[in-house]
C-alpha cells in the first residue's frame, strides 16, 4: 500500500468520521429545565411525533384534532384555555387593488360575511344537512375525514368583525415580536405609526363591513379577484363555503356577487408568510392567512396591505405524545411548530415560559 | 508545503528544495495571474454596482442595497438571535455536520458500487435500472417523504446523500468505462490478476471522474440541504435560517443567509477542485 491509498483512506475515513459526530452531536441535548422547539409543517407534524422525532407539537386545526382522535397524539392544551378569543386568521386586502378596486373588495367582504353567516346557521343545528354539507367540504378541503373536522369545528370561532378582544390580540402579537426581537421597535415608527395600538388602529380597515348588507349580488361578473388561500386549513372554511355551488343556489357566492376567482396559486399556500410574499409579489389581490405573518411583513418590509376582516379566532392546540401525562415530563423535550412567525410558536412559548421551562430551539 | 507533498515518493535529490510560499508568490505575480486577478474584481465591482443600481430603481424593501445587506452579514454572524437563540454560526454548523454526512454517505457507497457496475456487466444490468429510475427524481422532491420516514435529523442528510450519490455514481462508472482497453490488454499480457487490474489500473483511471462526480455533487448537495431545511431541520441550519428571514420579512439577512450560503458553497467546490487538482497531478493528468 502506497502513500496515496493511505492518504485516501484517512481523507475518507475523516470525512466519515466527521460526519458520524456531526450526527451524534445533532441528537445531543443539552441538560437543564429546557424545552425545544423545532420547525416542522403542520401537516407533518403528527408523523414527527408517531416517529418519535419530536414529542408533541402545536398546529392549527384540523392537524390537532387529527392527531388525537386516530391516538397518535394527546392534545395537552387548547388554545382557547391559554389564550381565550386570541386573533388568528385574517383576510387581508392589497392597499393599491384596494383603491383601484373599491367595488370588488367590497363584494368579496360581502361574500365573506354571507359564508359566515352560512357557516354559523349550519353550526347551530348539528343535525342539519347543511352541517353534514359543511363537514363534508371541510373534509373534501383539508383531505381529512367528517369526524376530524367535526372535532375541529368544535374548537374554534368563526367571525368577520373586528371586536376590541381581536384589536388587543393583535397589539399584544405586535408587543411580543418587538420583545423577541423579530420586529424591531423603530419600524412602528418608520412605518408612520405613533405607537402599536395606532399601528394596529390603521392596519385594520372596517369600512369595508360597514353598510355590507347593502351591497346586492350580480347578473354579471364585475372583475377579477386573485384570492390566496392557505393549504387545508380549516381556519378559512368561509373561503371554501364561498367557493361552493350548493350555497350559493348553483353558482358559488363570488359569481353570485359578480366575482371571478383567480386562484394564484391552486392548492393553496404552505404558510402566511408565503402568501404575504405573493402580495408583495404582486401575484395576489386578497389573501386569507394568519394575523402575525401579516403584521410582521407588514412591519419588517412594508408589504402594503390592510385588514378587511377577520376569519376566525382560536382554533390551535398543544399536543403531545402520549407517553408524555405531566408537565414535569416536558423537561428535555422537543415540540414541533409552524414556525416563529405563527400565532401557534408565540401560543407554545408563552405557555412554557408559564411553567417556568427555558425554551430554546432544537 | 504543498511542493514538497507533490513530490513525494520521488528521487529528485537534485533538485533546489522549494518552498511553498515563495512558489505562490511567483504565481501570484505571474502577469496572467494578475490579469485573471483584476478581472475577478472588476467583475465583482460591477455586480455590486448593479445591484446597488437595481436596487434603487426597484426601490423595494425585497432587494436591499448591498450596504444595508452587509450590515446585516456583519449582525448575524456578532450574536445569538432572539428569536431563535442560536447564531450564524450555529446554523453553518449544523448545516455543514448534515453536508458532510450526507456526503459521506453517497461517497462511500456510490464508488464501491460504481466500481463494480463499472467492471461487471451482471452487475450493471442489475443496478441500472433501478438507477435509472431514481436518477432523474430532482433530491428535493423527496424531503417531505424523507423528513416523514426518517424525521428531521436523519431526513436532511439522507436528501443530501441523493443529491450526491447519483453524480458520483454516474461518473464512476463512466470512468471505469473510459479505461484504455490497450491500458488493460498490457496489464493482462503482463500477468495482472483481477485484483491487481482493478487496484492498478481501472481505480486509478477512474479517479478523474471520480472528482468530476463529486464536484457536480457538492453544488447539488448544498441545494438539497437547503431545501430539506426550508421543511424542517433539528438544530437549525443556514436554509432554515433563510425560510425564517423570508417569512418574516427581514430580506436583508434573507439576503445576508443566501451570501452565507453562497460562501459555503464557493469553500467546498474550491476545496473538492484543489484536491483533483492535486489527484490530477498524482495520476499524471497534468
Amino acid at each position: 500500500m502506497n502513500f496515496k491509498t493511505i492518504l485516501a483512506a484517512v481523507i475518507v475515513a475523516v470525512i466519515v468520521i466527521a460526519g458520524i459526530a456531526g450526527a451524534y452531536w445533532l441528537t445531543q441535548e443539552e441538560e437543564g429545565n429546557v424545552v425545544y422547539w423545532t420547525p416542522i409543517a403542520p401537516n407533518l407534524q403528527k408523523a414527527a411525533v408517531a416517529s418519535g422525532d419530536v414529542d408533541g407539537g402545536v398546529a392549527w386545526e384540523p392537524y390537532c384534532s387529527d392527531g388525537f382522535l386516530d391516538g397518535t397524539t394527546n392534545v395537552w392544551k387548547w388554545s382557547d384555555e391559554l389564550w381565550p378569543g386570541h386573533p388568528c386568521c385574517i383576510v387581508a386586502v392589497d392597499n393599491q387593488f384596494a383603491v383601484d378596486h373599491p367595488d370588488l373588495v367590497k363584494r368579496v367582504v360581502k361574500v365573506h360575511v354571507e359564508a359566515n353567516r352560512w357557516i354559523a346557521e349550519a353550526l347551530s343545528n348539528t343535525s342539519s344537512a347543511n352541517y353534514t354539507m359543511l363537514l363534508e367540504m371541510g373534509a373534501d378541503f383539508s383531505n381529512r375525514n367528517t369526524t376530524v373536522i367535526a372535532s375541529s369545528l368544535e374548537h374554534l370561532k368563526f367571525q368577520y368583525e373586528f371586536d376590541q378582544e381581536f384589536r388587543d390580540g393583535l397589539e399584544v402579537i405586535t408587543e411580543k415580536y418587538i420583545e423577541q426581537g423579530l420586529v424591531a421597535e423603530s419600524k412602528i415608527q418608520d412605518r408612520g405609526y405613533s405607537n402599536i395600538s395606532d399601528f394596529v388602529a390603521s392596519f385594520i380597515n372596517p369600512a369595508w363591513l360597514v353598510d355590507i348588507d347593502d351591497v346586492q349580488p350580480s347578473e354579471t361578473i364585475l372583475g377579477q379577484v386573485r384570492l390566496a388561500y392557505l393549504t387545508g386549513d380549516v381556519h378559512q372554511l368561509a373561503r371554501v363555503v364561498a367557493m361552493n355551488i350548493t350555497v350559493g343556489g348553483g353558482e358559488n357566492l363570488f359569481v353570485k356577487y359578480g366575482i371571478g376567482i383567480i386562484d394564484p396559486n391552486p392548492g393553496g399556500y404552505g404558510n402566511g408568510g408565503a402568501i404575504m410574499t405573493a402580495f408583495a409579489g404582486g401575484q395576489c389581490d386578497i389573501g386569507y392567512l394568519g394575523s402575525p405573518p401579516a403584521i410582521l411583513q407588514h412591519l419588517n418590509a412594508g408589504v402594503d396591505i390592510s385588514l378587511a376582516s377577520v376569519v376566525n379566532t382560536e382554533g390551535s392546540a398543544i399536543f403531545v405524545n402520549p407517553s408524555i401525562t405531566s408537565i414535569d415530563d416536558f423537561e428535555g423535550k422537543t415540540f414541533a411548530t409552524p414556525g416563529v412567525s405563527s400565532i401557534q410558536h408565540l401560543i407554545l412559548l408563552d405557555y412554557l415560559t408559564s411553567q417556568g421551562f427555558k425554551v430554546k430551539q432544537a | 508545503m504543498s511542493g514538497t507533498m507533490i513530490d513525494d515518493g520521488q528521487s529528485n535529490e537534485n533538485r533546489p528544495p522549494r518552498n511553498g510560499i515563495v512558489q505562490w508568490f511567483t504565481k501570484l505575480l505571474d502577469p496572467k495571474a494578475i490579469r485573471t486577478i483584476i478581472i475577478t474584481i472588476i467583475s465583482l465591482i460591477a455586480f455590486v454596482v448593479f445591484w446597488q443600481v437595481l436596487s434603487t430603481a426597484l426601490n423595494s424593501e425585497f432587494l436591499p442595497p448591498p450596504g444595508k445587506v452587509f450590515d446585516a452579514f456583519i449582525t448575524v454572524f456578532q450574536g445569538p438571535d432572539p428569536a431563535t437563540g442560536l447564531s450564524m454560526w450555529n446554523h453553518i454548523w449544523a448545516s455543514l455536520q448534515r453536508f458532510i454526512l450526507g456526503f459521506a454517505l453517497a461517497f462511500v457507497i456510490a464508488v464501491p458500487l460504481g466500481l463494480i457496475m463499472g467492471f461487471s456487466k451482471i452487475a450493471e444490468d442489475f443496478g441500472k435500472p433501478i438507477v435509472e429510475i431514481f436518477r432523474p427524481i430532482p433530491p428535493i422532491a423527496w424531503i417531505p417523504f424523507l423528513l416523514i420516514v426518517l424525521g428531521s435529523i436523519a431526513g436532511p442528510v439522507v436528501a443530501i446523500f441523493i443529491g450526491v450519490f447519483f453524480p458520483v455514481l454516474s461518473n464512476v462508472i463512466f470512468g471505469v468505462k473510459s479505461v484504455d482497453p490497450i491500458l488493460m490488454d498490457a496489464a493482462r499480457t503482463l500477468g495482472s490478476s483481477k485484483p491487481t487490474l482493478f487496484r492498478k489500473v481501472i481505480f486509478p483511471s477512474t479517479v478523474p471522474y471520480l472528482m468530476t462526480g463529486i464536484t457536480i455533487g457538492l453544488g447539488i448537495g448544498w441545494m438539497c440541504i437547503v431545501a430539506a431545511e426550508f421543511f424542517g431541520a433539528r438544530g437549525g441550519g443556514v436554509g432554515q435560517y433563510i425560510i425564517q428571514q423570508s417569512n418574516i420579512g427581514k430580506w436583508d439577512f434573507m439576503f445576508a443567509g443566501l451570501i452565507v450560503i453562497a460562501i459555503l458553497g464557493l469553500v467546498t467546490t474550491g476545496f473538492s477542485r484543489f484536491i483533483e487538482k492535486r489527484v490530477s497531478k498524482w495520476m499524471g493528468q497534468m
